[in-house]
């Protein structure tokens, strides 16, 4: 399926070597985390996998993405910022996005990325739930997922 | 995990002035590691690849100057029953890890190398290596030297390093 | 020597006119006063080769035997933090445990340790989440008149647990995105460094929770030049170096840092020197800050081990002393008196003891146990 994607996206010619260069940026700053299929690590980092495509669903889930610290933080300029997040959407979770999706621009990452989340746990939570109203298929996976916030569970 | 920075090698470079590599490391071993832990440090004579190697690399990953442990901190897992990419058996790999690049001698290329800890046994204890470049304090968690990355594992418990290569930079 | 001695007055006596020896009651445990002499360390073992095995050991840094330097210990496992009170006869290990040894559930707790016993009076459950450090000053502190403790945790999420102290619970935990460690602030407050290059300062409210959240303006960035996030401290006073050996003095008195004018260490081009180590910076109760000082020093050399320690006036910013060390050292730590003891870790992992003021070394204190003692820490 990911290789499919790629496929697709490489014989598009014109976009390969941002594309290389937003997959590489990904390896470089986030997959650690992240790891390579964006699907994280249980209870710690949330699977992006098939996901984080939804949040580009509302204003706030769009802002949310930028604002986490290993975005909004990330020692990378906004163009390649922008490219990655772009490379990083359409790889990992095209279906999940609104029909209406348009990619990130710099200048709209430049100014998101002034702002860092107080409490992404809690907040990505919040926008969730705002967009499952609108969204059955998001309705349906939090409710089969129990709600394992990173960095607030266990307690 | 790319911690046990005081102990190893790049620091006995700095030190070369005062005392010889061997003499520094002769010390530090004796009295940190029983006599043992960092000879292996020092080139070992050894076969040239194990088996888990690819056909483009070359050199000894018994060694800390192997190409993919550029930035590798810790016990080299090919000394603990584990290779280069793979873990001793019945440890587990972190999925969470820190990730650099290293320059492969035999093809010029940079490769993306990730370091993902071996963990639920107690420190390995052999091969001990570690190589400070690009390390920064731990408020820069992606490029700190200090953590310990045996998490989401079912044990926090550090046994050994790996240097998995896991793509290719782009060519410059 | 002594022992001969005595061995020969014994033989020049009638054994008659001696008392026979008298039996000695068993269980007799030794304790220790309840504010530690000052010059008395206590050195952080994390054992990097059997980590659940890590030790606290308490020195006397003033004697030169080992049965009079040795104090006692009390344990710290999987590579534990460690912070003492000052108003109250206790120090504090967070600490971590599988239930089976090195498998099984991961249990995190805060041990509270009688400093007259080096006994544990508590084990405060707290989340198992704590970061799995390098030994450092800034994974645990107290705030709040020492009333709250508070814990680094990296899941790889950052967060802070604060811990109720006088009710030994764990009361609630502080998420601090993209920012880590631990510098107090203000009455009942901290600030971490973050990635930016800017603070995140918390203040706290009575039931440990976030009263307010404020990011300070950029005032570094780790590309360029990077902070050591182990600033030497007085009180509320520190001074941040930075790897090129600039100093960003910081005063964390008030309610949010307040970062003054920064400036850099004199006399280091000259070699290249610069700050560096496992701890590179300290201050005296005299308010000179003490730096461990590498030459040839350039990008990746911040953690060599240095050769020479020198003594700055923060006020002046002019270097007032060079000590040169005997043997290379990662750590450097002052005894809590204005006639302090300099003492260091050196590359053998042994610890050096030097008069501060006049930069003389005293003794070495060798073969305590000792496997990886990387952090020392002056007692109160
Ligand atoms: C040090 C580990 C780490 C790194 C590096 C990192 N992240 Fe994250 N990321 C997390 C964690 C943990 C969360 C969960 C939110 C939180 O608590 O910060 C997260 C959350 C996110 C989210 C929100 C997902 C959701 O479902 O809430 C996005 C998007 C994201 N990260 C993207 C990135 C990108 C893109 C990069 C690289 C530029 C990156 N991250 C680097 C650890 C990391």
């Amino acid at each position: 399926m990911l290789a499919v994607l790629l496929v697709l996206l490489v014989s598009s010619g014109a976009a390969r070597a941002d594309d290389e260069l937003a997959h590489f940026n990904y390896a470089m700053n986030c997959q650690g985390c992240h790891l390579p299929d964006a699907s994280g690590a249980t209870d710690r980092v949330p699977n992006m996998n098939n996901f984080i495509g939804y949040f580009l669903r509302s204003a706030e889930g769009r802002a949310f993405v930028v604002h986490v610290p290993g975005v909004a933080a990330a020692p990378l300029p906004d163009d390649q910022l922008a490219d990655l997040l772009n490379w990083m959407l359409l790889t990992y979770s095209p279906d999940q996005l609104p029909d209406n999706y348009k990619p990130y621009t710099t200048a709209e990452v430049a100014s998101l990325r002034t702002e860092i989340e107080s409490d992404p746990a809690r907040t990505r939570i919040a926008i969730l739930h705002d967009i499952a109203q609108t969204t059955p298929s998001l309705a349906h996976e939090l409710a089969n997922a129990p709600e394992s916030a990173p960095g607030h569970n266990d307690h | 995990m790319k911690w046990l920075d005081s102990l190893v090698e790049s620091k006995a470079r700095g030190l070369a002035q005062q005392t010889s590599r061997r003499g520094f490391l002769g010390q530090v071993a004796a009295i940190v590691g029983g006599g043992a832990a960092l000879v292996p440090l020092l080139p070992v004579a050894r076969g040239e690849q194990s088996s888990s190697l690819q056909a483009g690399e070359k050199g000894d990953p018994n060694s800390c100057d192997y190409w993919r442990y550029c930035a590798i901190d810790g016990f080299l897992c090919n000394c603990c029953g584990g290779t280069p990419n793979s873990c001793p058996p019945g440890t587990e790999m972190s999925p969470i890890t820190w990730i650099g690049t290293c320059e492969n001698p035999v093809d010029g290329k940079h490769y993306l190398i990730s370091y993902n800890d071996c963990c639920g046994k107690s420190s390995c204890g052999s091969c001990l290596c570690q190589r400070n470049e690009g390390d920064l304090p731990v408020y820069r968690p992606q490029k700190a030297n200090d953590l310990n990355w045996c998490l989401g594992t079912k044990s926090a418990v550090y046994n050994c390093s790996t240097a998995v290569v896991v793509g290719k930079a782009p060519d410059k | 020597m002594i022992r001969i001695i005595v061995a020969c007055l014994c033989l020049g006596a009638s054994s008659a006119s001696l008392a026979d020896l008298k039996p000695e009651p068993i269980r007799q445990v030794q304790t220790l006063p309840e504010q530690y002499p000052a010059h008395w360390i206590i050195a952080q073992d994390a054992a990097f080769f059997h980590m659940s095995d890590g030790k606290f050991i308490v020195l006397d840094a003033d004697r030169d035997s080992i049965s009079e330097q040795y104090k006692g210990m009390f344990n710290g496992a999987q590579i534990a933090q460690f912070a003492q009170a000052h108003s109250r006869p206790e120090m504090y290990v967070v600490q971590t445990f599988h239930s089976l040894g090195h498998r099984g559930v991961r249990n995190d707790v805060l041990s509270v340790y009688d400093k007259r016993t080096l006994a544990p009076l508590a084990d405060i459950v707290v989340p198992p989440k704590r970061a799995s450090i390098l030994p450092t000053q800034y994974a645990l502190q107290l705030v709040d008149d020492e009333k709250l403790a508070l814990i680094f945790n990296f899941t790889p999420a950052t967060t802070v647990s604060v811990v109720d102290l006088d009710k030994r619970e764990f009361l609630n935990e502080v998420p601090i995105p993209g920012c880590a460690l631990i510098y107090p602030t203000g009455k009942r407050g901290f600030s971490s460094l973050c990635s930016e290059g800017t603070f995140l300062t918390v203040a706290l409210d009575d039931a440990g929770g976030v009263a307010s959240s404020t990011r300070s303006k950029q005032f570094f960035n780790a590309d360029v030049d990077a902070v050591f996030e182990k600033p030497a401290i007085q009180g509320r006073n520190a001074n941040f170096l930075t790897f090129k050996g600039r100093v960003i003095p910081v005063d964390l008195s008030g309610d949010l840092p307040v970062i003054g004018e920064s400036w850099s260490l004199p006399e280091i081009e000259a070699g290249n020197w610069r700050p560096g180590g496992l701890t590179p910076a300290v201050m005296s109760a005299n308010g000179k800050m003490y730096v461990l000082m590498h030459a040839e020093g350039k990008t990746d050399t911040h953690k060599d081990p240095g050769t020479e320690v020198w003594v700055f006036d923060p006020r002046t910013h002019k270097r007032e002393r060079q000590i040169e060390l005997a043997l290379p050292a990662v750590s450097i730590e002052l005894t809590r008196d204005t006639n302090p003891l300099l003492v260091v870790t050196t590359i053998e992992m042994n610890i050096d003891v030097y008069d501060a003021n006049k930069g003389t070394k005293l003794r070495t204190i060798s073969d305590f146990g000792q496997e990886t003692p990387l952090l020392l820490h002056g007692a109160h």
